[in-house]
């Protein structure tokens, strides 16, 4: 799967390098000085890139934790969001990461000592609060967790910080850590879907929902709470059709009870990334649909997005309480 | 359109007659090859020649598309055998520091390593890269002609600690690149892959040309247009908009009749 690792000099020794270089020994190690040399510099393609992506392994220097973006919470008011990768094994055509990055390697920064501090650091400010955590902003918090060991290595400090909460966002299947684990009461293990035939036309590499829902499955008979993400919210003609069919196969195996939070929003993204993306996928007919440019941002017609998530809002919420539903707030519900 | 950057004719000339290369007459400061699928250029000893030829081949180069790179030449390294091939996945300018990672889509059975572009001969190959006298004035140049995974450089041994370097003569750089051609070959087929995928991406859409020679258009009216014309085809499953347009009297109404039409579609298809 990988057959290039990028390491930079200075995690060469790191353990978490080593013991991933031994997963990969028939790939070939390149060092470099520093993973923006070859991560994301001008002159390269990120459409190529993906046919055989590379995995750069890193040191994070600084801003370890970040704000969150503002009204993007399942509940909590003090959100921070962290990446310990960047990028995705997945190749989602509406995924934003295609227009920020040129390159389509995989980072990964193995100095998880330096992201668990600034994280106990944060939450021994927030004593008295309930901050929210979020890991799958700039990748998938799970698909690559055999390799990267990211559940066992992040999980125990959450164990440690009660008041805090985490959240794995992923579209994989690659539950087998938690399995093994002890369930987490301030952990959320929130998957991301969409319908079926969605998925098929857009989303290359990502395991069906079927597939999604045993994992699900799996995980709240083991005692995992699960976040749903209906984010972004796709429009295709029949989408009515398509997303209810999608919320009552999810309802019909996974009781609502079990659910941490259910969350949705439209399909948006800065104007600069969606045209980066028109000049990666030309042929893609989905970015030749019904959206319009506004502040910057390409989201669907106000209209249509209205009555996207006053649809799914409404159908939601006759499975689920009104106190485990976070809209995204630019919408109308 | 694949060029193949070498420093000396005995370089060359294995490549010039596997591949049917033929001299371009006039070709200016330095002698050009090519045929329909590949163009090379003999720059000269030395990275600063490189990339003056490489900057000239982009020059003589009509057309917008990308073209693929392809620096070929000989190396030293401290214990590789001679006659052995590599690919370069790190091209270090020894003077400046500067290093170029050509990403690695080329499946190759060739080992890969580091090559150091150094000014003189280096004779005591310390560490375990390959050095040679081109490949950084090369990749300097080239990544600013092309996309980063489209340029690449590709070297073969022609001495090292127990064959050095002052056994190295004309005829045998000659027959080291002649052995190596089925793995250049290899690679160059690859290359001229990811080339055509690259420029089928700027490929511009069906009809583009014939709206243009037939009305008038502004520069930015005219990406308006290949954009609208664009989303046009892609909504519609219709490649020809012409006969349609035929009637329209400039530009300004084709755009705004693709306009229309898009308008039309997207509401249809969100009813």
């Amino acid at each position: 799967m990988i057959s290039t690792l990028y390491i930079e000099e200075a995690v060469r020794e790191h353990p978490r390098s080593r013991e991933i270089c031994a997963r990969f020994p028939h790939a070939r190690q390149i060092l470099c000085a520093h993973y923006g040399e070859l991560f994301n510099r001008k002159a390269q393609h990120f459409r190529l890139q993906k046919q055989g992506p590379a995995l750069i392994l890193a040191r994070k220097q600084q801003r370890f934790l970040l704000p969150a973006p503002p009204q993007y919470g399942i509940g909590g008011s003090h959100n921070y969001y962290f990446s310990h990768m960047l990028n995705c094994l997945y190749d989602c055509r509406y995924c934003f990461l295609q227009g920020m990055y040129r390159s389509a390697n995989y980072v990964l920064f193995v100095n998880y000592e330096d992201f668990q501090q600034a994280i106990h650091a944060q939450a021994r400010d927030l004593a008295d609060a309930d901050p929210y955590f979020y890991s799958g902003y700039d990748c998938d918090s799970l698909a690559l967790d055999p390799v990267t060991r990211f559940c066992g290595e992040f999980l125990p400090l959450f164990k440690k910080l009660p008041h805090c909460r985490i959240e794995l966002r992923t579209k994989s299947t690659q539950i087998r850590a938690l399995l093994h684990m002890e369930p987490l009461p301030n952990c959320i293990v929130a998957f991301s879907l969409t319908p079926e035939t969605i998925r098929r036309k857009l989303e290359h590499g990502v395991p069906s929902v079927a597939r999604r829902l045993d994992a699900m499955e799996k995980l709240y008979r083991r005692g995992w709470q699960l976040g749903l993400r209906f984010d972004p919210l796709i429009y295709q003609q029949g989408f009515e059709h398509d997303y209810q069919a999608l919320f009552a196969m999810i309802f019909a195996r996974i009781p609502a009870t079990t659910l941490h939070s259910v969350s949705l929003g439209g399909f948006r993204m800065p104007e600069k990334f969606f045209r980066t993306l028109g000049r990666l996928y030309p042929d893609e007919a989905f970015l030749a649909g019904p959206f319009v440019a506004q502040k910057g941002m390409v989201a669907y017609r106000q209209e249509l997005e209205t009555r996207m998530m006053d649809f799914c809002s409404a159908q939601l919420l006759s499975y689920i309480p009104h106190d485990k539903f976070f809209p995204c707030s630019n919408a109308s519900t | 359109m694949i060029h193949l950057v070498v420093a000396i004719p005995c370089e060359a000339r294995p490549l010039l007659r596997h591949f049917d290369l033929r001299a371009i007459p006039d070709s200016g400061p330095f002698r050009v090859y090519e045929n329909e699928q590949f163009r090379l250029i003999v720059s000269g000893v030395g990275k600063l020649a490189a990339a003056a030829a490489t900057a000239y081949l982009q020059g003589r180069s009509p057309g917008k598309g990308d073209c693929g790179w392809m620096n070929i030449g000989t190396a030293g390294h401290a214990e590789r055998p001679v006659g052995s091939g590599l690919l370069a996945h790190c091209i270090r300018d020894a003077g400046s520091g500067l290093n170029w990672y050509p990403p690695l889509l080329l499946e190759t059975t060739a080992p890969t390593a580091t090559v150091i572009t150094v000014e003189q001969p280096e004779t005591g190959y310390p560490g375990t890269a390959a050095y040679d006298m081109e490949a950084a004035g090369f990749a300097a140049m080239a990544s600013r002609c092309a996309t980063s995974e489209l340029v690449h450089s590709y070297k073969v041994i022609s001495d090292n600690h127990r064959e050095p370097i002052i056994q190295v003569n004309k005829g045998m750089v000659e027959e080291l690149i002649k052995a190596q051609l089925e793995n250049i070959e290899q690679l160059l087929l690859q290359l001229a892959n990811l080339t055509a995928q690259m420029n089928a991406l700027q490929t511009p859409p069906p009809a583009l040309a014939a709206l243009l020679d037939r009305w008038h258009f502004t520069t930015c009216e005219s990406y308006r247009l290949e954009h609208l014309l664009r989303r046009w085809q892609l909504l519609s499953g219709n490649n020809n908009p012409c006969p349609e347009l035929e009637k329209l009297p400039g530009g300004r109404e084709v755009l705004s009749w693709l306009q229309m039409q898009i308008d039309h579609h997207l509401a249809a298809s969100t009813p």
